[in-house]
Parts: structure tokens; C-alpha cells; sequence
């Protein structure tokens, strides 16, 4: 990843419910019939109301059998936010997803995108996929020092890292936000031309 | 597009004068809520910034049903700054030339637009009704001064067009303290209503029953 040091603007994104219209795990768990559970547990932990460490790795294990490429299937099928891709990628270089989602299940469909990105680690046991280290998504500031950042976010997990960034820009084109995002958000955007738009002047 | 304008509208206020205890934009006046007004009374313009701090969330609420493509910006110094805080940071993405609305002003749509026009910075000015006017010193043909203290036939409305680095430089107090280095500026006699106290309310509602164009916007 080549980056210059001196450079302009760092512009980063979430993953779930940003760049993709949904959350990935409800739609994962719908092949292994946990589609509620996973469901209710994920909208919990956006809007704040579970921790996200501990209702991460719950989820991770109810899926841990879904094998890894059924998964990367599943995600390259998502449905995304065109415009705000096609935006990513004519800004390439300048755009890094942040995403404490696994890197298994993340990275084919970055990589299929030509596009930069932090997740967290997984590793397999036994053939059953596990968390081996959940990003925090603070100290991906630490690798932009000096820089000026854009984050754009919309769930609870992402509240640190929009009042960090130089601009935080809380995403609501999907759904309404949760206070903990909107008390520290610089702006909120609820229509994906705007958002570009707005990126576009940052 | 070197003539384009964002209109930028602060509504981050308590309106506390009010005292109906809850964001002076949500406020209805003749049936609908301030911000909607204003709102529907833009349409026609594509930039649309909003600036809310108080109960942002349901003043967000209500920017989403009408122009969803609406930029949401946030004061979260809405208590301790004026209200040039709010254009200043509604102004930092807009384009070439912001027009700046009050939260609290319902304006003759004919007006806002002519403002909109206006090929240069331009002040709004009405002739002076408020209890504590920024009067406006009007000398050949352009304002050359904005003062709480000289009394003038003139005071300044609350609706202004200014150059985007103009409206970025404003501070944090009052607008038109902020202004005074652009000074003098054009300006255009406007029609419109403030809507600060509990008398004001029926007051404005008076006013757009008797004022043609709003009843267009009525809905």
C-alpha cells in the first residue's frame, strides 16, 4: 500500500450498512436458518444497546460452519450503494474501508473491487472459523498521522472513530442513526448524491 | 457553475423565547412546522443545507420527509454560540454563493428568490418592527453599516446572500457582526415574518393567510 506521507484527504468507510445496503451477518445466517437471532442480535449492537466485542464473537461462532466460500459468494451478491462505490473507486487511492468484520469473509470482495481496507483477523479450528483479533477501529487513525480523515459511518461501533476523524459524516440513506453516532457526527446524509456531493467538496 | 447557490438554513436553536420546549424549526405556525415551510418554499433550489443542534434527531425527522437530499449539518455548540457558528459551518461545503435563512423567518417566496438572484452579496432589510433590531444604515444605494445601536428606518431581516468564503468567515457570535467586513453590501427591501415570540405566532399566520405566494406553498 503506497501512500504519500504528505498527502491529501484520507477518506474512510465502514462496510456493513454503508458500502452494502444491509448488514452482512443477518444475510450469512440465513444459510444456516439464524437469520433472526443473528438479525436482532446485529441491530442491538448498532444501535448501541449490546457491546460489541463480546456479541461479535457470539456471532461469529453461530456461524463458524458456513464454509468461507459460500460466504465470499454471499457477499460479492450483496447489494451495495453503486454510487458510493463507483465514487470509492475513482478516489481510489485516497479510500480505506474500515471494518471489524472478517477478514475471510471481507477481503475477496475488496480485493474483487481493487480497493484498501483494515478488518479484523480470523483463523480456522477444526474447520470452523473464529475471531483471533477484533480492529479496533480507533487505531486505524494511528497509521494516517498528520493526516486530514473523512470517516463515514452509521453504526454505534463507528461513533469513535467519526469523532475522531478531522470530519465525521454519519450515513442515514438506509436508517436513522443512533444518538451515540449523531452527537458526535459533523454531518449526516440521508440520499447517496449527497453524500458523494459532499465527499467530492471535503 | 459559478452562480450556484446552497441555501443554508440555521435551525439548531432552542427557541426558548418560545416557550414551547421544543426546536424553534419544529414550531407550527398556520397548521405546519417552520422548517417545512421553508422547506417547501425551496424546492426549487437543488443545495439544501440544514443546521440543527437542538433535538437534532427530530428536527432530521423532519427534514427526511420533505428533502431528503438535504445536507444535515451539526452545531453541537448550539447552546454557547450564535447563530453565525451555524452558517459558518453550513457554508464550509456549499457551493460559490450561500443564501442564509434564519430558522425563525418566513419569507415572501418572490423575495427569496429575486435574493437568490441578486448577482452580488445582498442583505435582506425590512423596515424596522422587532423589539431589538440590527439596524441597517443605508447610504447610496448600499448598506454601509449593521448596528444594535444607531437607530436607523431600516433593520436587517435575517436573510442574506453571501459569497461561500464570506458566510465561512462569519464567527461565532452574531451574523452581522460577522458580515461588517463585507460591508457595504446591496440590498433588497423583503417581505417576511419573524417568528421569536408567542405573539409572534399568530401574527405569522396572519401573515401568510394575506400574502399570496405563501398561500401557494400552503399545501
Amino acid at each position: 500500500m503506497t501512500s504519500d506521507p504528505d498527502g491529501g484527504t484520507v477518506f474512510l468507510f465502514d462496510f456493513d450498512g454503508t458500502i452494502t445496503a444491509t448488514e452482512l451477518l443477518p444475510v450469512i445466517a440465513a444459510e444456516v436458518g439464524l437469520a433472526r437471532e443473528i438479525g436482532e442480535l446485529t441491530a442491538a449492537t448498532m444501535a448501541g444497546e449490546v457491546l460489541f466485542d463480546a456479541s461479535f464473537r457470539r456471532r461469529v461462532d453461530l456461524l463458524a460452519e458456513v464454509p468461507v466460500a459460500r460466504v465470499a459468494e454471499i457477499v460479492t451478491e450483496m447489494p451495495v450503494l453503486e454510487q458510493l462505490v463507483k465514487w470509492i473507486k475513482s478516489r481510489r487511492s485516497e479510500c480505506w474501508i474500515v471494518t471489524s468484520n472478517l477478514d475471510c469473509w471481507v477481503r475477496p470482495w475488496l480485493d474483487r473491487h481493487g480497493l484498501e481496507g483494515f478488518t479484523s483477523r480470523s483463523n480456522m479450528r477444526s474447520g470452523r472459523v473464529a475471531v483471533e483479533h477484533i480492529l479496533r477501529k480507533e487505531s486505524v487513525l494511528r497509521r494516517f498521522p498528520g493526516r486530514r480523515t473523512v470517516m463515514v459511518g452509521d453504526g454505534a461501533n463507528d461513533a469513535e472513530l467519526i469523532s475522531e476523524a478531522t470530519v465525521g459524516i454519519a450515513n442515514a440513506i438506509v436508517h436513522d442513526v443512533p444518538p451515540v453516532v449523531l452527537e458526535v457526527a459533523d454531518y449526516l446524509v440521508m440520499d447517496e448524491g449527497t453524500l458523494c456531493r459532499t465527499l467530492s467538496r471535503l | 457553475m459559478s452562480n450556484s447557490v446552497t441555501v443554508v438554513i440555521s435551525a439548531a436553536g432552542l427557541g426558548t423565547r418560545l416557550g414551547l420546549n421544543r426546536p424553534k424549526a419544529l414550531v407550527s405556525v398556520a397548521g405546519r412546522p417552520l422548517l417545512e415551510w421553508q422547506l417547501e418554499m425551496t424546492r426549487a433550489i437543488d443545495r439544501i443545507v440544514v443546521v440543527v443542534g437542538f433535538r437534532a434527531q427530530e428536527v432530521v425527522s423532519l427534514v427526511r420527509g420533505i428533502r431528503p437530499d438535504a445536507l444535515i449539518c451539526l452545531n453541537h455548540e448550539f447552546a454557547t454560540t450564535g447563530t453565525a457558528a451555524s452558517v459558518a459551518r453550513g457554508a464550509e461545503t456549499a457551493s460559490d454563493w450561500v443564501l442564509s435563512l434564519d430558522g425563525d423567518l418566513l419569507v415572501d417566496p418572490t423575495d427569496l428568490y429575486e435574493l437568490i438572484a441578486s448577482p452580488s452579496s445582498c442583505l435582506g432589510l425590512v423596515p424596522v418592527v422587532s423589539t431589538a433590531p440590527v439596524y441597517a444604515t443605508v447610504d447610496d444605494g448600499v448598506v454601509t453599516g449593521l448596528s444594535q445601536d444607531e437607530e436607523t428606518p431600516w433593520e436587517w431581516s435575517g436573510l442574506v446572500k453571501l459569497r461561500r468564503t464570506e458566510a465561512a468567515a462569519l464567527g461565532r457570535g452574531h451574523v452581522f457582526e460577522g458580515m461588517k467586513p463585507s460591508l457595504p453590501m446591496a440590498y433588497r427591501g423583503i417581505h417576511c415574518v419573524e417568528v421569536d415570540e408567542v405573539e409572534d405566532l399568530a401574527r405569522a399566520k396572519a401573515w401568510i393567510e394575506s400574502t399570496p405566494r405563501m398561500r401557494e406553498y400552503a399545501g
